[in-house]
């Protein structure tokens, strides 16, 4: 037995959660030898191209592929045609719809500019970029539906013609609704009621590192592996399977470092699944990967909305109700559309504990781009409407927008505490975060002070951490931890780090407990073959969610590894200590056993492990967050914690060209415990330019026929260095989860939500103008001004301007789209289809 | 990108012999900052590409007389560097804030001016202070106006076979002050609309000469002609900035059409004016 | 095909290459060195940013023919790897009998000073843009050695980052700048009115406890 002898230093283990360390995922980053996507090259790997529909809205006549199949260099060549029947539409399971609506190439009809028509595979790229231009495409067009509401009205034709939906009829393809208290009522008796129709824009993930895979099949083995840039592996390997109809264990995802994603890459796309049967088809890898104009025009966008908004509230300012008719464009398709309205309208009512609260909800198709996921989920464009409503109720009230939200966010004597919605908060500094983030700003003096075209604007909303989607009953993530024989550990994960340190943020949390050190902790790449199954990094689960199966595992190796030191020191468990790389007799740090002869007894001298002591030195532990599922009236508590944000701006408006620049931000925000300040700061700071972009420039530009105009980096508005004011006060005042065991928070999305809002109200407080709509870009801006000037008014609501909109609210108000020229497709006919429950017993929905 | 030959004259006669060999299928390539995009979405497809990169004589800046003459292959990033005396000054301030340092070095004032977008700052830089451009053939060495240059509707009235050789600017004596303004939502994004203010005193403070051009908002720059006669004599002191600013955007974009992207565009000109007038007749010599 | 000879990190690389082959696909395919990525193919990401001859260009915008015959510095030039002693990080050492094996690779310590300020001030997320965001701000420091914080949003504005907010780049090219004029390193980062403020005002102080990654922070060794 080697007793570890004594070190100069006799210091007590240090805790790194809490600690800015630096991070183990930057060496490769920074030196170029990270391998992305792109840099993955395998023998004999072929070069697959995509090609697009030009037009957004067309039916199939003929697809022709003949000639390109004699180009130079083309191995195979696919189309719709070729694969009908043979591959399993997708997109049912995240949807909870009954059937698929995705599939790899449009077949008969294209449903938006971009969509996957043909692909070719060939030994260079642009040998396949040539033979794309050599496949004839013969298309009849039809009118493009780009606007969602248009795509609702009398006449308007169907998008997708061939699918049944349970909830949905005509373009709408399924429906949301919540009923909290009586709204209704408390419309009438509310001393203020505030209403405005707002809408939202359509704004792009746009993550640097293209969306791309590459598929090898192995012919002898029939395993089909396919490293993808993805956030979740099982995601894709399940529905690549399910697609395919091949067996599970025989896919296996492997993950290149991924240039982060925000939503994008958090489901399967196409490309996977056409680059997999040309692999198959052909038994050498393909690499497929997307352009920058193919990504903005088939890598999802976040979801448009149109809100009804209404808020009603006492003289006094308490808030008693919320009702809200809104229109969800999910473009043409979407693997998460409709769980953006649910979850995004549910938490995106928080800080508020509002009592009284009617919504309903039509998820529509356009020709458009599909929608999405993207950093936020739904919350940022609820918070747009709502928060605009908070400042407009206190214009009405004659009260300071600052004391109006004090008033009203959540700031229970004790926690738990349950929201009307079912929302349980298990802890909040929501309240605290609001002033803080308010006195930053100087709101006070700015506001006794009113400079000419400045002005500041408030707004607060709360994140959930992970959810349950009302789609599917889960909410988990598993690590599998396991002490090396040299006492190193390694840490197995199937979500996927791209840009959230996890490699640094479990390390930190393995570090502490297991008393091992940071630099001897490393996690391996994602990869199905070996990670334990977990949903995928989204929905801010990272520190939470994983870093508790990861807080669990670490304590059951833990336990392992005192049990044989108890045994071989001739201890008490309860005697010894973990640290400093060794189990020691507590107050001796400096003596002890070294976890690597530990670890080799569990392998290699088993006689020395106690009496009936499974030799493994391995666990997996899983965490299932104790979530509700969504219920008939929407209610329901979706998240196991819900982080806390409350932003101010401070604009200036160029009153002669409509520019606005964000000359100060303050963000407080309550993400619980954070393991790792400076990676925390650091996606406020990023989910604070995703809120920009979205309030000041981002957006997707189609004209009347459904063409992206704006598929370039140099024509779609992302933000800049220079169009960022200076990000320094941030302020975190932590309100540690008490149901997450490590007392995290979500923190990746929280800098997003309230940023168009606060914006919004800031730009209102500048100029007098409300906007209504996303983005306020320069032009908008300016021509606002100068309606408002034309029109003499102090305060005006650009473009919309419906203070007394009352009406439609259910889809039964709207009238029925004319469903005559659909075309019956054939998944109708096939067996375990059935068409009959459709429209009339669904109409009046659950009862409420 | 299609396929194509690339080829490479030692000097400005090879490079016209070239072209002339080749026609209509061969493009100039200078820097490549505008044509390399066009050949990778495939909307210019030139089976044959003549660089412009190993002709020593098309690159650099030099006196000739009165005039400065700037080497069409000139990057951006040189002339960034260049230090030119009173007004010409402000060819460098422009082209040093028309796109990001990488592009900027790649880029060249004759390689933008060809690609004729008129939203590129240097069209209206040179529209705006009068500079000639020197263009090369097969039938010999010609120099033209920009009006001459640049065709009414957008792009150049070049032919195949023509190359763009250098741009002369009039010299230090020909304005004293010049004044670039523009427009655009982000710092590095093309103009959405620009102004240029060339301004000539005479000694006792009157007008000799007064040229607003306005860019990026119209499909070629245009001069205003009529605004900047009519204030010729005025005292600098005595000028309406806001009555100009009005007449500008009357004579180069009067009220045909109404759209929201046409009346911005009219309320940019008019913006961009007034600042660049203000700041020309605030310091014209400085 | 023509031929072409361009030196990539001080090794002459020549190959016969379709004319169409970009900058940026001949340091990846041909000189096999990855680090330089590309983000978009409209100039307008900078993830594809290195230098030619000493200025930085965008070299998805450029053919390798235009630049033949020139050198060319990647990322992969930055911080060159060499051979180094395996670091051994075992309890049990044993160093006292074996030579350590050398193994090639780049070490925190080797990093040039705008890779070490954006390890230092966290101004990476995912990565994917950081080698282009590195090579333009070191070629821009070069040039303006005292730059102020709106010199350093310009300098990167042809540069997008999706992940950060650009705060910490911006925080990294002014430590940079510092440490290449020879100064010594800040981390804190200061609000305007010179009190640290933020999470990152803790930065500093926990940054200084290891010198990168894989050095001993948790063993107590330091």
């Amino acid at each position: 037995m080697t007793q570890a002898p004594p070190r100069p230093t006799s210091t007590a283990p240090v805790k790194l959660v809490g600690q800015s360390v630096p991070r183990k995922e930057d060496l490769a980053l920074l030196t170029g030898t990270a391998r992305f996507i792109d840099d993955v090259k395998l023998p004999g790997m072929l070069y697959a191209k995509i090609l697009r529909s030009p037009v957004a809205h067309a039916r199939v006549r003929s697809i022709d592929t003949s000639r390109a199949r004699q180009m130079p260099g083309v191995v195979d060549v696919l189309c719709g045609a070729d694969l009908v029947g043979r591959v399993k539409p997708w997109g049912d399971l995240m949807q909870d719809l009954l059937v698929g609506d995705h599939t790899p190439f449009a077949v008969d009809k294209v449903l938006y500019e971009g969509q996957e028509l043909a692909a070719v595979v060939a030994e260079t790229k642009y040998q396949a970029l040539d033979a794309l231009e050599a496949i004839e495409i013969d298309l009849e067009e039809l009118p493009a539906l780009v606007d969602p509401e248009a795509a609702m009205a009398p006449g308007a034709g169907l998008i997708q013609e061939g699918i049944t939906y349970e909830f949905g009829d005509g373009n709408i393809f399924d429906r949301y609704r919540v009923r909290i208290g009586d709204a209704d009522a408390a419309a009438e008796e509310a001393d203020v009621v505030v209403r405005q129709r707002f809408t939202t824009n359509r704004q792009a993930g746009a993550a640097l590192d293209p969306h791309g895979c590459v598929a090898d099949y192995d012919t002898f083995t029939r395993e089909l592996t396919i490293w993808s840039s993805t956030q979740s592996i099982y995601m894709v390997r399940d529905v690549l399977a399910d697609v395919l109809q091949i067996p599970r264990n025989k896919v296996r995802v492997r993950i290149p470092e991924v240039g982060a994603g925000f939503g994008s890459k958090a489901q399967i796309f196409p490309y996977e699944v056409i680059a997999s049967i040309f692999s198959m088809r052909l038994g050498r890898p393909v690499h497929l990967v997307l352009g920058r104009k193919e990504i903005f025009q088939s890598g999802t966008a976040r979801n448009g909305q149109v809100r009804y908004a209404e808020l009603m509230c006492r003289r006094d300012g308490t808030i008693t109700g919320y009702r809200d008719y809104v229109v969800h464009n999910c473009g043409a398709f979407s693997v998460w559309g409709n769980q953006v309205l649910h979850i995004g309208t549910n938490v995106g009512m928080l800080p508020y504990a509002i009592p009284n609260i009617r919504i309903d909800g039509d998820i529509v198709h356009t020709n458009t781009a599909p929608g999405g996921a993207l950093r936020g989920f739904g919350i940022p464009q609820t918070i747009w409407a709502k928060e605009q409503l908070v400042d407009m109720a206190a214009a009405e009230l004659g009260m300071d927008p600052l004391e109006l939200r004090a008033k009203n966010v959540i700031r229970p004597e004790t926690f738990p505490f349950t929201t009307p919605m079912g929302q349980i908060i298990d802890s909040t500094s929501m309240y605290d975060c609001l002033h803080t983030s308010a006195e930053a700003i100087g709101w006070a003096e700015k506001k006794a002070h009113p400079v000419p075209y400045e002005g500041v604007g408030l707004a607060v909303s709360m994140k959930y951490t992970s959810c349950r989607h009302p789609s599917f009953d889960t909410d988990l993530s598993a690590v599998r931890l396991r002490l090396e024989t040299d006492g190193t550990v390694t840490i197995y994960s199937s979500d996927v780090t791209h840009g959230q340190s996890h490699a640094t943020m479990l390390a930190q949390i393995v570090a502490d407990g297991l008393g091992v050190g940071f630099e001897k902790i490393t996690l391996a790449a994602p990869d199905s073959v070996t990670s334990p199954f977990g949903l995928g990094t989204y929905a801010s689960r990272g520190a939470a969610v994983l870093g508790t199966a990861c807080r669990l595992a670490t304590e059951r190796l833990r336990e392992r590894v005192l049990t044989i030191a108890a045994h071989v020191l001739e201890a008490n468990v309860e005697d010894l200590d973990i640290g400093n790389d060794r189990v020691y007799i507590k107050g001796l740090p400096d003596s002890g056993l070294y976890l690597e002869i530990l670890a080799s007894f569990a392998a290699y001298r088993t006689h020395q492990l106690p009496p009936g002591f499974e030799p493994t030195l391995e666990v997996v532990a899983t965490y299932d967050t104790p979530t509700e599922r969504e219920g008939a009236d929407g209610s329901g508590n979706l998240s196991v914690t819900y982080s806390a944000a409350a932003h101010s701006a401070h604009v200036r408006v160029d009153p002669e060209t409509g520019y606005v620049r964000v000359v100060d931000y303050a963000m407080a925000h309550d993400t619980g415990v954070v393991i790792n300040p400076l990676v925390v700061e650091g996606q406020h700071q990023g989910g604070f330019l995703m809120g920009l972009g979205m309030v000041l420039g981002e957006d997707y530009l189609y004209d009347a026929d459904g063409h992206l105009t704006n598929a370039s980096f140099a024509t779609y508005l992302a933000p800049t260095a220079t169009d960022m004011p200076e990000l320094t006060k941030i302020y975190e005042i932590p309100a540690p989860s008490l149901t997450i065991p490590g007392g995290q928070k979500g923190a990746g999305e929280s800098g997003t939500g309230p940023v168009p809002a606060a914006v919004g109200n800031a730009v209102f407080d500048a100029t007098g103008v409300r906007f209504t709509e996303l983005p306020i870009t320069p032009q908008k801006m300016l021509l606002a001004l100068r309606e408002k000037e034309r029109q003499g008014a102090v305060t005006f609501r650009f473009p919309d301007d419906m203070p007394d909109f009352t009406g439609p609210r259910t889809k039964a108000e709207w009238p029925e789209p004319d469903l005559t020229d659909a075309v019956d497709f054939d998944w109708d006919d096939l067996p375990g289809f059935d068409d009959e429950d459709d429209e009339d017993d669904v109409d009046g929905g659950p009862a409420l | 990108m299609k396929a194509f030959t690339y080829l490479r004259p030692g000097d400005g006669a090879e490079a016209v012999a070239l072209l002339r060999e080749h026609g209509p299928d061969a493009r100039v390539i200078a820097g490549g900052q505008s044509l390399l995009l066009a050949l990778k979405d495939r909307s210019a497809r030139p089976p044959v590409l003549v660089s412009l990169r190993g002709v020593p004589e098309l690159a650099g800046v030099r006196v000739e007389g009165d005039e400065l003459v700037v080497g069409a292959t000139t990057t951006y990033a040189q002339l960034t560097r260049a230090e030119l005396p009173g007004w010409q000054a402000t060819i460098a301030a422009v082209a040093g804030d028309l796109a990001d340092r990488p592009v900027r070095t790649m880029g060249t004032i004759g390689g933008g001016l060809c690609a004729a977008d008129p939203r590129y700052d240097v069209l209206t830089l040179v529209t705006g202070v009068g500079a000639r451009l020197e263009v090369l053939s097969s039938a010999g060495r010609r120099v033209l106006t920009p009006a001459e240059f640049f065709a009414p509707g957008g792009g150049t009235r070049l032919e195949p076979g023509d190359v763009l050789t250098a741009i002369r600017f009039p010299g230090t004596a020909a304005w004293d002050g010049v004044v670039f303004e523009k427009f655009r939502t982000r710092v590095f994004d093309a103009a959405l609309a620009s102004v240029l203010c060339a301004v000539r005193l005479d000694p006792d403070g009157a007008l000799a000469a007064l040229q607003l051009t306005v860019g990026a908002a119209v499909p070629v720059p245009v001069v205003a002609v009529q605004t900047g006669s009519a204030l010729v004599g005025t005292s600098a002191a005595a000028v309406d900035v806001d009555a100009v600013a009005r007449d500008v955007v009357t004579e180069v974009l009067p009220g045909r059409g109404d759209t929201p992207a046409l009346q911005y565009a009219r309320e940019l000109v008019s913006a961009l004016t007034r600042r660049a007038l203000v700041r020309a007749l605030a310091h014209p010599r400085s | 095909m023509q031929d072409v000879t361009i030196t990539v990190n001080g090794r002459p690389v020549q190959a016969g290459i379709d004319e169409r082959t970009l900058l940026l696909d001949f340091v990846r395919d041909v000189a096999g060195l990855t680090g330089t990525h590309n983000g978009c193919l409209e100039a307008r990401c900078g993830c594809c940013s290195l230098e030619v001859d000493g200025a930085i260009v965008k070299s998805c915008n450029v053919l390798a023919v235009q630049v033949d015959g020139s050198s060319v510095t990647t990322i992969e030039g930055l911080s060159p790897e060499r051979l180094r002693p395996v670091e051994h990080i075992t309890s049990q050492s044993l160093a006292g009998h074996y030579q350590p094996l050398e193994a090639l690779g780049a070490d925190a310590g080797d990093l040039h000073p705008v890779q070490a300020a954006f390890h230092a001030c966290h101004a990476l997320q995912c990565g994917f843009c950081t080698p282009g965001m590195v090579m333009v701000l070191k070629n821009y420091l070069e040039e303006n050695p005292e730059p102020t914080r709106d010199d350093v949003r310009t300098a990167i504005a042809g540069n997008l980052c999706r992940c950060t907010g650009y705060q910490h780049i911006i925080d990294a090219g002014m430590q940079a700048a510092e440490a290449m004029r020879g100064g010594v390193c800040r981390t804190a980062i200061e609000s305007p009115d010179g009190a640290p403020t933020g999470a990152g005002a803790q930065a500093g102080a926990v940054a200084g406890v290891g010198a990168g990654p894989g050095v001993g922070v948790a063993t107590g060794e330091v």
